[in-house]
């Protein structure tokens, strides 16, 4: 599809967005309704509403609340009920705007997992974010911009280990790779990207292994 | 004698709550501490800072039971105000702490509420914009800044007031890494430099650890960790905290249990470094 | 039409010699310059008015924005001769088009004041003639964060909207029942916002002494007293001897 031909509303038939700050959106009487707004505007049938809305409920672990008030919600639960939201109408691409702003470890945790298992459905993932964390373990594609323009587009591997990109997009590198850089002279690569190569080398220089 | 915060089986209930916010805190903190305080979200560290400048029971409206003891001021006694001098409070979002439209009337704002007279007015404003490097943004209205000058302006206009505490709920979760982490530094400076008793809210632990001289770890409303972070994160069984370690503490833990233990547990990647040098070189004198 | 309205009223910061000047000078050319717009019954004077603010304009380095205004109610004003024109008996087209020329002389005017003089300098003069801190306050934090509320309205739209919501859509009554998905969560917010900004206020000791000291205060300076002093007189002298040109 032509972006520049379609309106909105067609477009995000197909392309969800889950936004930073779910306060901008949540206004509905109950959890349900929140969840069902979206298939109402695209005038699913009723059953089908139903059947959505509890799966989404359900997957986002919020059947509980269904009857209560979205502003009742804590704000992890409300972080939760948006993205209920948009998974409701099974979009083909979902994006995510700023996830982990602001979000506690597991949290951050039970999101990626939530990525994961969106990826195994076929689904399109698009995450916004500055968080190198979250983002260096989990995905295999990484687009960096800085100034409206795209800067570099690949692997992690090539892009987060990069510090000269890195310093012109304000990023850090990932944990992994920090720890890799501060060790000098022990013979580990400079591209190390995951946690556990930098164990299995760490523990390998350990044992007298290498070197 | 050096006690700054002395909290005795403080607990905490929201008016429109059933369920304690805190729970039977007992704390003690002494001047010039780095103290890092996290848990999960809506766990009760927010409502602990809000008590600490007295905003919890003023401001929000319950009920406050205990004892507490903020530089000799006792906290339910004590007008917001009045605590406001000593304690400096930076929020999470700095667009919200900035109202006026420069920076200047931002920094002078405080110490004018305290009738300060205009030549000390002048000259802390001058002092503290030098010190955190936004002298040249003085002119400019806070909107026209990026988070990060925000965030330093945010800070800027507490410092004036010459605070012997500061306290900061997440003030780095709207910034970029690198601007979080200059952020951090600044802090680290004036707790160095000034002796500024500093407690800090933060979920991402590697940009704090390194420069925390104590971690509170609360959930549920309670304490559940208190002490140095080198002595909390050898412990063994501290699973709360599993999502929370930096990849330098995950690893040390990690070697732990395969029989490889370090001398420190390193709380950034250049401890990292430096303990993994030292054990290299035990190793090869053992042999 | 509502946001380029704004862009020809929201103060730039920029050095002229209309900016320079005290905001209770401005004020005193402004309510003189109404006083003329509503008084004149000459459609030649009243372009001459057009002319002069024309020139305020340029001495005030806005001109473009200026001109933004106007040009954004300049259908507006065609809708005020129209309706005159329709309505009055006598001397229709003078009388029209006094009305319409009127409006757009207050824009003009009221423009180039709010373009060049800083809100909060605005306050502090209000604060002069006696207005209550609390409430010159009020009116700062409310011009600051008109950019946030526009931010935040924006944001929502877009949310909902990717949700499907579609504004246009339907007749009258659904045009305004698709408004509420939006009104609901900017109400939340920004009363949410507002008891974050009240702790920021209360966390930098607001309210601690009756009498706070007031960093930067306005002083009147000579070139102002000029100006004010020239401006009375002159207006003064044109009402009170009403020449047949006025």
């Amino acid at each position: 599809m032509d972006t520049r031909q379609c309106s909105v509303a067609e477009l995000s038939r197909h392309v969800g967005i889950v936004f930073q700050n779910p306060d901008h959106q949540l206004f509905a009487e109950t959890v349900e309704k929140e969840v069902a707004f979206a298939l109402e505007n695209f005038g699913f049938s009723r059953e089908l509403i139903r059947k959505r809305t509890n799966w989404a409920l359900k997957l986002m672990g919020l059947t509980m609340m269904r009857h209560r008030s979205p502003f009742t919600l804590s704000d992890g639960e409300k972080r939760r009920l948006a993205i209920a939201c948009i998974l409701a109408y099974d979009p083909e691409i979902i994006v995510f705007d700023e996830p982990t702003a602001g979000q506690d470890g597991l949290q951050k945790e039970k999101l990626g997992e939530l990525i994961k298992l969106l990826l195994t459905q076929n689904k399109t993932i698009i995450v916004v974010t500055h968080d190198i964390e979250f983002v260096s373990e989990r995905f295999k594609r990484v687009v960096v911009m800085s100034r409206g323009r795209i800067i570099a587009d690949g692997h992690p591997r090539e892009i987060l280990t990069d510090e000269k990109l890195l310093i012109s997009a304000n990023l850090l590198p990932p944990q992994a790779t920090q720890c890799a850089w501060e060790l000098r002279g022990f013979n580990i690569p400079k591209n190390i990207l995951y946690y556990y190569e930098l164990k299995t080398r760490i523990v390998k220089i350990l044992l007298g292994m290498m070197r | 004698m050096n006690s700054v915060i002395y909290f005795r089986d403080v607990s905490f209930k929201y008016s429109n709550s059933e369920q304690f916010a805190l729970k039977d805190i007992n704390l003690n903190i002494n001047k010039g501490e780095f103290v890092l305080i996290t848990g999960p979200s809506g766990c009760g560290k927010s409502t602990l800072c809000r008590i600490i400048n007295g905003l919890i029971p003023h401001f929000y409206g319950g009920t406050l039971t205990g004892e507490a003891i903020v530089l000799g001021y006792d906290v339910s006694r004590t007008p917001t105000y009045v605590l406001a001098r000593y304690v400096g409070m930076v929020f999470q979002n700095p667009e919200n702490q900035l109202f006026l439209s420069s920076v200047e009337k931002e920094l002078a704002f405080g110490l004018e509420n305290l009738s300060i007279p205009k030549p000390e007015i002048e000259k802390r404003v001058q002092e503290v914009a030098q010190l955190m490097n936004i002298e040249t943004l003085l002119d400019k209205a806070p909107y026209e800044l990026s988070g990060g000058q925000q965030q330093k302006v945010a800070i800027a206009s507490v410092l004036v007031m010459y605070p012997k505490i500061l306290v900061l709920d997440e003030p780095t979760s709207n910034l970029d890494p690198r601007s979080a982490m200059e952020i951090i530094d600044l802090i680290f400076r004036l707790n160095k430099k000034f002796g500024i008793t500093v407690i800090i809210i933060e979920h991402r632990l590697e940009l704090v650890l390194e420069k925390t001289t104590r971690l509170i770890f609360i959930n549920k409303g309670r304490i559940i960790y208190d002490g140095d972070p080198r002595k909390i994160l050898k412990k063994e069984d501290i699973d709360e905290l599993e999502f929370y370690l930096p990849k330098s503490v995950k690893l040390y833990r990690d070697l732990k249990r395969i029989g490889i233990e370090l001398p420190d547990v390193p709380l950034s990647p250049s401890e990292l470094a430096t303990v993994l040098r030292g054990e290299l070189k035990r190793r090869r004198l053992l042999k | 039409m509502s946001t380029s309205l704004l862009r020809g009223f929201v103060y730039k910061r920029k050095s002229s010699v209309l900016h320079r000047l005290d905001p209770r000078t401005k004020a005193i050319i402004l309510i003189s310059a109404v006083a003329l717009i509503f008084t004149s019954v000459k459609v030649s004077f009243l372009l001459l008015l057009l002319f002069v603010s024309m020139f305020l304009a340029y001495v005030g380095r806005v001109l473009r924005e200026w001109l933004h205004s106007l040009k954004s109610v300049f259908l507006f004003s065609i809708f005020i001769f129209v309706m005159n024109y329709l309505t009055v008996y006598n001397d229709k087209l003078l009388y029209s088009l006094l009305m319409a020329l009127r409006f757009i002389l207050l824009t003009s005017f009221f423009s180039i004041f709010f373009l060049t003089t800083n809100p909060d300098d605005f306050a502090q003069a209000l604060l002069k003639v006696g207005v209550p801190y609390e409430y010159t306050l009020t009116f700062t934090m409310a011009i600051r964060f008109v950019p946030t509320l526009a931010r935040d309205i924006q944001l929502i739209i877009d949310s909902q909207r990717s949700r499907g919501l579609e504004l246009e859509k339907g007749n009258i009554i659904t045009k305004v029942k698709n408004y509420i998905p939006i009104l609901i969560p900017l109400m939340i917010l920004e009363i949410r916002r507002s008891i974050m900004i009240a702790e920021a206020l209360e966390a930098r000791a607001f309210g601690a002494v009756r009498k706070r000291t007031f960093y930067r205060e306005l002083h009147l300076s000579r070139i102002d007293i000029i100006i004010m002093t020239c401006t009375l007189v002159t207006v003064a002298l044109i009402l009170l001897l009403k020449p047949q040109w006025f």
